[in-house]
């Protein structure tokens, strides 16, 4: 018998009696304004964000923060910063040096001001963690309460690879003491758009 | 090896270090309870989160066919280990026969991110002996790595140490010229350390935290990003997990995520929430599901609540002995209270001690995300290992003398006077190593009459 029948049978044997399992809420009523809110947990969880207009006025204010940026490349097609298309083929491993990653999130949670990635949206899945910096535009609209309405939301996304990032890459394994920048993104820039 | 309550008076000898323990994951816990509260609908995911797992538990079999079946459709490989030994044997076959590169000194470079599981199965010192260089590249599992000590809290790997030792193992390991001991210049020297070994990496394996029996896709946790920088950059990527890490359903995850971060460190959500589903182009993707006891405890019914567990460590930052013990006193890979629930169905006889390192205050059911009723379990654990033979000998003896001096009344009578007599004229007789009671303390004043005698003088009188 393969190891495969031997635990199945196993657990078969050994499981109970079915349980019921239980109807899910949404837990979204009464909820503080959802922008709001993605803002201040956001910021609490180390990440920049920015309120623009437009695309443009996002690029521009990135150049002030990031003037001396020099390897900039985006997987949002048509920005003025940045090689948005002769990276998508190179070898991962050449995405060591990239000072600055631009890319587009499909939806944001402000109950922990997370932002959700796909692989069809970053072009490859190493770009928001091999990076120094990385910045993100993010339309108000796409803002959901919480982490049950941002699985009902993506339900119908095909992905390989998805990705909820909360902030900056951190640790606080030294003395329990918070440090950015551990192994991902430095920082984390959030472009608001309307 | 020394049991629970030896290696914590060794632990206990350096008063000050207790403290700073204690206050350190005391911390953590009032992290927790600031997070909690700001959800009003907590009690309400506990409770749903226990009932989901208990369902998944339920319809186990069914739900790791269906992963099996997604996974695969979606070009991931699924192997199946009963044991530690197996798992093992199925890692290093799978990187054999990956066609990988060699570095300098002959072995294949492979990163890992935080693992319980790999620990529990010693995976690093098998692949270690066989050609394979494992680097841990959580940070705290590296210091521990270089320090050659295993993890002493399943979140928090490396919360026993402090910041100056991490820097003299930096010194040490890493060539740091100096002994740094500012956290920010430590990470700093990590960062740049691991990310060699990141882009060196032929191979990397990740924990799992959740498998989804609806889309064969499975979750990992960290706030780091080191599971994603292993497994998006080497061209092959395994994924170890336990069999009762499996939920029904993607939207579920919404329950256990919103419970998970706030729980173990009081996060709204880990950083890094990465859901696996597809290997990238040119990349294999393995799944190794691994029972390892883990079936047999599914049999117990008294025990089988203990596979809910989604390892935030929780119980461990609330539980006073835990605090004030240490996490290596538990000589088992998942200390603290769940742990001491997990370990005797690994091994009853070497954890026969760990169910007695509790005392049974009930906290870490309290906090507990999925509402397992730990410290029942302790206090049921106690009584099978009672039956089962295998309590310490000085314990099951005063039980027995117990047992039969309060079903005496004559023989207690004169047990109590000779107790007065020997607290009196022999106190070493039960201060001493015996008796856990006089641990840190110093005997009590004995009065002059026992309370039968006292009874007798003051209100017979009336």
């Amino acid at each position: 018998m393969s190891s495969r029948e031997e635990i199945l049978g196993n657990v078969r044997a050994s499981q109970p009696e079915i349980a019921e399992l239980p109807e899910l809420e949404y837990f979204n009523q009464n909820s503080e304004n959802p922008v709001e809110k993605f803002l201040e947990m956001a910021t609490l969880a180390g990440s920049q964000v920015y309120e623009i207009n437009d695309v443009d006025s996002g690029i521009e204010q990135l150049k002030k923060v990031f003037p001396e940026a020099k390897k900039v490349i985006s997987s949002t097609t048509g920005l003025s910063f940045g090689d948005s298309t002769e990276w998508l083929n190179s070898d991962p491993h050449t995405l060591a040096d990239v000072d600055l990653f631009i890319t587009s999130a499909l939806l944001g949670v402000a109950e922990n001001g997370a932002i959700w990635l796909t692989d069809k949206v970053l072009g490859q899945r190493i770009a928001p963690t091999v990076n120094e910096h990385l910045a993100v535009f993010l339309s108000k609209e796409t803002i959901v309460v919480n982490m049950h309405e941002a699985y009902d939301k993506t339900a119908e996304m095909d992905y390989g690879y998805g990705l909820f990032l909360g902030g900056p890459s951190k640790t606080a394994d030294i003395e329990q003491i918070l440090v950015l920048g551990a192994h991902g993104a430095r920082s984390m820039h959030i472009l608001l758009l309307p | 090896m020394m049991t629970h309550s030896q290696a914590a008076d060794v632990f206990n000898k350096d008063e000050p270090r207790v403290d700073w323990h204690n206050a350190t994951l005391w911390n953590v816990r009032k992290k927790r309870d600031k997070a909690a509260v700001q959800i009003p609908e907590w009690e309400k995911l506990r409770a749903i989160a226990s009932q989901i797992k208990a369902h998944s538990l339920s319809n186990l079999s069914s739900y790791l066919e269906n992963f099996e079946k997604k996974a695969s459709e979606n070009g991931v490989t699924v192997h199946w280990a009963k044991n530690g030994e197996e798992h093992n044997r199925i890692v290093l076959e799978i990187i054999q026969k990956a066609g990988l590169n060699k570095n300098s000194q002959g072995k294949i470079p492979m990163v890992k991110s935080k693992s319980m599981l790999t620990e529990e199965c010693h995976l690093n010192s098998h692949l270690e002996n066989n050609y394979v260089d494992v680097i841990d590249t959580d940070l705290g599992e590296r210091i521990i790595q270089l320090r050659k000590e295993p993890p002493s809290h399943i979140v928090a790997p490396a919360i026993h140490l402090m910041k100056e030792e991490v820097g003299e193992t930096f010194h040490e390991h890493l060539g740091v010229p100096n002994i740094e001991t500012i956290p920010e210049k430590l990470v700093e020297i990590a960062r740049h350390h691991l990310r060699e070994k990141f882009l060196a990496a032929e191979v990397a394996l990740t924990g799992v935290n959740f498998a989804v029996a609806e889309t064969g896709e499975f979750v990992v946790c960290t706030n780091e990003g080191n599971a994603d920088m292993g497994a998006n950059l080497a061209k092959v990527h395994i994924a170890s997990m336990g069999l009762e890490k499996i939920i029904p359903k993607r939207k579920h995850l919404g329950v256990f995520l919103r419970l998970l971060a706030r729980s173990a460190t009081g996060q709204p959500l880990t950083i890094y929430t990465s859901h696996f589903k597809k290997p990238r182009q040119g990349q294999q993707m393995h799944i190794v599901i691994v029972d390892n006891g883990r079936s047999r405890q599914l049999g117990r019914p008294d025990f089988r609540n203990s596979l809910k567990c989604i390892r935030c460590g929780a119980c461990m930052n609330t539980c006073p002995v835990y605090r004030r013990s240490g996490g290596h006193s538990y000589h088992s890979t998942v200390g603290g209270p769940i742990g001491s629930i997990l370990a005797p169905n690994l091994d009853m006889k070497k954890n026969a001690d760990l169910p007695f390192a509790s005392t049974l205050c009930g906290s870490c059911s309290n906090v507990c995300p999925v509402k397992i009723d730990i410290h029942d379990q302790l206090y049921k654990w106690r009584q099978e290992l009672v039956k089962s033979g295998y309590t310490p000998k000085v314990k099951s003896l005063s039980m027995q003398m117990m047992r039969f001096t309060l079903s005496h009344p004559g023989v207690f009578n004169f047990a109590g006077k000779m107790g007065k007599g020997v607290l009196k004229n022999a106190p070493f007789l039960i201060n001493n190593f015996l008796n856990p009671w006089y641990k840190q303390r110093e005997m009590p004043e004995v009065p002059q009459d026992s309370f039968t005698e006292w009874y007798i003088k003051n209100r017979t009188k009336e």
